[in-house]
């Protein structure tokens, strides 16, 4: 990990120094023991605060649509999952590629906040991480404490499709050659398999709970309008009233626009201040994709675009 | 708020009958924006549209509603009438309670009154949310590409030419003339091929208004209707065409002999060569490929026996572009390869033959003078079997469809073998005999029992070598029996195919194929000839296989779309299409695949972002382009995109108003 | 009469009262020329489909079906021309792949199977197109009103 760190603050203050890059876009020491912040580095003094540690759990790629118009290259670093929306980004044209210097990380799992802070106290400062293994080391100011990582492991790192970066300029740490375990979505066929009855109970409940911040929008890589439809008032798409009618047409709406190109980088699921399982959504739409379309996981090659925007005459019939 | 009136239509009793029109207009009184409202028996007559126009006028109407039939049956109607009131032809909106009400809820006045009411409802809903619209009109450039110089694209160039338009005869080989210049005769009446498609090869070079770019391909095509930019790849010739008087020295001398394609494999030529003595241009190529001098740098007789020093072994491609304001595709078929049949030999056998070939050895300008004489020993055969359907409707290693002019070649084959080789014995293997044409039945009839040609129904299942002999075994469906025949010569009616090159032709000029590579016509009945791509038109059996009756009657229905097209300066474009909210399209372009008709590009636009010009891509729709099918607007996430006519706030509006 | 009783019978009451609205979207080439034909071939249907002309059954955005539930309507129907015969070629095709997912997103939150329902009906269908009517209403019958996503009947949220 310390070799990581390394080799990623010397990246970045080489690609400040040639001008190769005008920002560095990375992780920083967060305000607890477990927890990470994005961090903006214009000036080759400043990388010192770029970190790497199984806490980096935020998805940079997003800032690449804010920074867009900023003049010179801008340089971001991606965990695998985070990488594809790199490809998102690139192909929904907003932003060059040429505009991207990415630097990659492998990686082998993120681990979970809120497991964490019911194993240990994670109030402290992050004095230092060591992978022991099945054990995580994790030694702050509040005290050590060693931690199972299985047991704190981010639900999504379970399955994993790309440990290693799907694209990359520059490659820091070494590449992770465990085989990669897709998501053969048992999970959603749970779902699947509940009664309409046991589905629209859970669902509404969840809908019911929005606060319609609209966080799982901000966060993700395939949300890149100018105007979104949420916000617009004239067409009202959406009536701007938070009750659970709305919420259900904002949250079923908002997944089909990601139908064929969600990343699956989960991000939308984390960032959620009310817990709605935003993924399950998401990860339907990829299930469906997948099985009618032979769809790729978007996001994993350079081409592409959306499965929807696309079509075989050999296409599943339903409508006859 | 928009003034909005309301005119029911009885309809006699179509729709009165059924529905309570007095109660619909008097409820449609109270919808909002509606400022006046009337009844009448019959809305579209004259006394009805003057009714409505007066109604316009006098109570300041600025949008309509009509409830009658079938926007499909009168929309245009009262698109006129109300244009005649002073009013944008668009501002209209009809509700349909004929049709798809009281036609349909007879025997349920009450609730067709009250599905009605509904009706109206959705349509006053959606006629408050319509603007103006404006028919747009671009130029048109009255000068014709037609690709492919077969005898479908002789008959479109030359209809177009004799109405006065320039027209550029596209052709890739080194000649004009295409399939039907190999045909020996043409069925039903026998008439020599050669003696009624060179005098036409002729015409179209004669032509004051064509010009013939021969072994010359279709490099790129954009644009729109009216107005396409092509770029043409003329070929290196190798001879130039203005010095060059035709002589035919060259072709003598040249010491180099290859097969000839022309024909088909069963002659040579020499390496600077016309096709065929009656080429137009009557002028050589050099074959690349085989030629010593330009691969080996060794030889250059031609040059030098040339009187006229046309030759030029330091020839290049050119690319040539050009405007055009309408395109015939005219690219033809070729021969199903019928090698995938291993049990017909696998093209190893050299007396098993295409009716292709079999049309070169009975041609009098053919390899053998006329005389039919199998490949092998040049030996007169005694025995011919003709096989059909070879590739044709047969799914798995063939084609599903029927090439259609096989059936009746076939007899033709069958006629002239009997007539060539008095005593011979002549059969025909078939699925079915197919003679819908002028004469055609009565030409089967007389090969049979005039002309004593065997048929037998039933497929083949295996050809192979015995000796001297083809062994044909096939079965006899009628009697139900295996048949075995020695044959000395046996020809395969081979399916009819797209050139090779047609996808990649049809992607690159910008209209659909289908799954066997044949151009898709816009509509199957209704518009056979036109594409889907507006300014696009098919002739002959690019669009699938057909016979040469059918394929100069195309030819002719294409000219005539495409003088139709040319007999005006301006054309008016469909107003209700997409158009692009540059202030809120982010430029991720996902719009522009779903369009089938490309109309969809991006285009950089600048502007001002805290005190710094920036510049961005927004889609941009090409007016000439889009038909206004609406399937890039539910593409578009942010609603930038929006359908003139069909916006996304006027079907909206009408969901509304139809859940009420 | 008890209060158990009452509100049976009001049930009762407002079910038979209950007449399903359907929302039909049909594209202008094949199916609403096909509702046409229908009409015109004097085939008889319920009154509860509501048609909403569009040029292509590709304009139609999944969002609109969302808002039709919001609205009242018991059930939707997408209809566009058979694939391969598409007026603008292509665009059912993107219909189909839109709606296949777009259906199974909506059985995946719990709306019934059949509240939203796409077909293929050419314009020479008319007898086909009655048909369809008349199954999609017996459907939404069976299934009875819809509350899901209604904007009138929203549960009040309890704070």
């Amino acid at each position: 990990m310390k070799k990581v760190i390394e080799n990623l603050r010397e990246t970045a203050a080489r690609l400040l120094q040639n001008k190769e890059a005008e920002v560095v876009i990375g992780w920083g020491l967060g305000s607890e023991a477990v927890r990470t912040q994005p961090v903006f580095i214009t000036s080759p003094d400043n990388v010192d605060k770029l970190v790497w540690n199984p806490f980096c759990v935020n998805g940079l790629t997003k800032y690449l649509s804010d920074l867009k118009t900023r003049p010179g290259k801008i340089a971001v670093v991606v965990k695998g999952c985070d990488s594809r929306g790199i490809y998102r980004l690139t192909q929904d044209n907003i932003i060059p590629r040429d505009k991207v210097v990415v630097i990659g990380i492998p990686c082998a799992g993120q681990m979970s906040y809120t497991k964490l802070a019911s194993k240990m106290d994670v109030s402290g400062q992050l004095n230092d991480v060591e992978d022991k293994g099945e054990d995580l080391l994790i030694k702050t100011s509040k005290g050590d404490f060693t931690v199972k990582k299985s047991e704190v492991l981010l639900d999504k790192c379970l399955t994993c499709e790309h440990h290693n970066p799907v694209v990359a300029d520059h490659v820091v740490g070494d590449t992770i050659n465990t085989c990669p375990t897709p998501d053969n979505y048992e999970e959603i066929k749970k779902f699947e398999a509940m009664s309409t009855e046991e589905k629209a109970r859970f669902w509404l409940s969840q809908f019911e709970r929005c606060i319609r911040c609209y966080a799982c929008r901000n966060i993700c890589p395939g949300c890149t309008c100018r105007e979104c439809i949420f916000d617009a008032i004239k067409p009202d798409w959406v009536g701007k009233e938070i009750n659970v009618s709305e919420n259900e047409l904002f949250h079923l709406t908002r997944a089909f626009h990601l139908a064929g190109r969600c990343v699956d980088c989960g991000e939308c699921d984390r960032v959620c201040p009310m817990d709605i399982p935003i993924r399950l959504l998401n990860k339907k739409l990829l299930k469906d994709c997948k099985e009618l379309f032979n769809m790729e996981p978007p996001g994993s090659t350079e081409e592409g675009g959306s499965v929807l925007g696309q079509y075989r005459l050999e296409d599943p019939e339903e409508f006859m | 708020m928009k003034r909005v009136g309301v005119f029911v239509c009885w309809c006699g009793s179509n729709i009165g009958g059924v529905v309570d029109v007095p109660k619909v207009a008097e409820v449609a009184r109270s919808f909002p924006n509606v400022v006046f409202t009337q009844e009448y028996k019959y809305t579209c007559s004259e006394p009805g549209q003057e009714m409505m126009i007066q109604a316009i006028k006098e109570h300041r109407l600025e949008r309509v509603v009509v409830a009658s039939c079938s926007p499909r049956m009168h929309e245009l109607t009262f698109r006129k009438t109300i244009a005649r009131a002073g009013l944008n032809p668009y501002l209209l909106e009809m509700a349909n309670l004929r049709e798809h009400c009281s036609w349909i809820h007879p025997d349920n006045p009450e609730e067709a009154t009250e599905k009605a009411i509904n009706l109206v409802r959705k349509a006053v809903a959606k006629v408050s949310k319509v603007v103006p619209l404006q028919a747009g009109s671009i130029p048109i450039t009255k000068r014709a590409l037609v690709v492919g110089g077969g005898i479908a694209g002789i008959f479109a160039a030359l209809d177009i030419a004799d109405h006065g338009h320039e027209v550029v005869l596209l052709e890739k080989e080194a000649t004009i003339g295409g399939k039907m210049a190999l045909l020996d005769k043409t069925f039903p009446t026998l008439d020599c091929s050669a003696c009624i498609c060179t005098p036409k090869m002729v015409d179209a070079a004669q032509h004051p208004n064509i010009t013939i770019m021969s072994y010359s391909e279709l490099e790129s095509v954009s644009g729109y209707i009216g107005n396409f930019d092509v770029t043409v790849r003329k070929k290196a010739r190798y001879v130039d065409l203005n010095k060059c008087t035709g002589c035919g020295i060259c072709e003598t001398k040249c010491p180099t002999k290859v097969i000839s394609e022309f024909e088909q494999g069963m002659g040579t030529r020499p390496c600077i060569y016309k096709p065929f003595p009656q080429a137009v241009p009557n002028k050589p190529v050099i074959d690349p490929v085989n030629c010593k001098k330009l691969r080996d740098g060794k030889c250059g007789v031609c040059a030098r026996v040339c009187p006229t020093g046309a030759v030029n072994y330091e020839d290049k491609d050119e690319l040539v572009t050009g405007k055009f304001g309408a395109i015939v595709m005219a690219t033809g078929f070729e021969l199903f390869d019928y090698s995938v049949y291993e049990e017909y030999g696998g093209g190893r056998l050299p007396d098993v033959i295409t009716s292709m070939q079999f049309e070169r050895l009975v041609n009098a300008s053919g390899p053998t003078g006329g005389k039919i004489k199998r490949p092998s020993d040049k030996k007169i055969p005694e025995t011919i079997v003709f096989v059909k359907c070879i590739g044709s409707r047969e799914e798995v290693k063939g084609k599903k469809y029927c090439s259609r002019a096989c059936c009746m070649y076939t007899a033709k084959h069958a006629t002239q073998a009997c007539e060539k080789l008095p005593g011979a014995d002549v059969y025909v293997f078939y699925m079915d005999v197919r003679t819908p044409g002028k004469m055609y039945d009565e030409f089967y009839t007389r090969t049979t029992r005039e002309y004593g040609a065997k048929y037998i129904r039933g497929r083949v299942s295996k050809i192979w070598q015995d000796g001297d002999k083809l062994i044909v075994r096939g079965e006899d469906t009628l009697v139900g029996s295996a048949v075995e025949i020695e044959a000395d010569l046996v020809v395969l009616a081979t399916a009819m195919v797209p050139v090779k090159e047609a996808a990649e032709l049809a992607q690159k000029v910008g209209f659909s194929y289908d799954r066997d590579g044949f151009f898709t016509e816009a509509h199957p009945k209704l518009q056979p000839v036109d594409t889907n791509t507006a300014g696009i038109f098919l002739a002959g059996c690019c669009q699938g296989p057909k016979d040469i009756p059918d394929t100069v009657a195309q030819a002719c229905a294409a000219a005539s779309k495409v003088t139709a097209l040319f007999s005006r300066d301006q054309l008016a474009t469909n107003p209700m299409i997409s158009e692009v909210n540059e202030d809120v399209c982010v430029g991720c372009l996902l719009c522009s695949k779903v369009c089938p008709y490309k109309a969809i590009g991006g285009k950089e636009i600048k502007e001002q972002v805290h005190g710094q010009e920036i510049t961005r891509v927004v889609a941009n729709v090409n007016s000439g382009l889009c038909q206004g099918c609406g399937a890039c607007v539910p593409e578009c996430r942010s609603g930038a995109l929006n359908l003139k006519g069909f916006t996304n706030d006027q079907l909206m509006a009408e969901v509304d108003a139809a859940c009420l | 009469m008890s209060v158990s009783e009452k509100s049976v019978l009001n049930q009762k009451a407002e079910s038979s009262a209950w007449k399903p609205k359907i929302i039909g979207f049909c594209c202008n080439w094949c199916s609403y020329a096909g509702a046409d034909l229908a009409g015109i071939s004097r085939f008889k249907q319920p009154p509860y489909l509501r048609i909403i002309r569009v040029p292509c059954s590709g304009r139609v955005n999944p969002v609109y079906v969302l808002r039709a539930f919001q609205k009242g309507a018991d059930g939707v129907l997408v209809a566009g021309c058979h694939p391969g015969d598409c007026h603008y070629a292509t665009g059912n095709y993107f219909t189909r792949r839109r709606f296949l997912i777009f259906k199974r997103l909506l059985e995946y939150v719990g709306f019934e199977p059949g509240r939203f329902q796409a077909r293929w009906i050419s314009g020479a269908e008319g007898q086909k197109f009655a048909d369809n009517t008349k199954k999609v209403v017996d459907d939404i019958k069976t299934l009875g009103p819809n509350k899901r996503m209604r904007l009138d009947s929203i549960p009040q949220i309890k704070y």
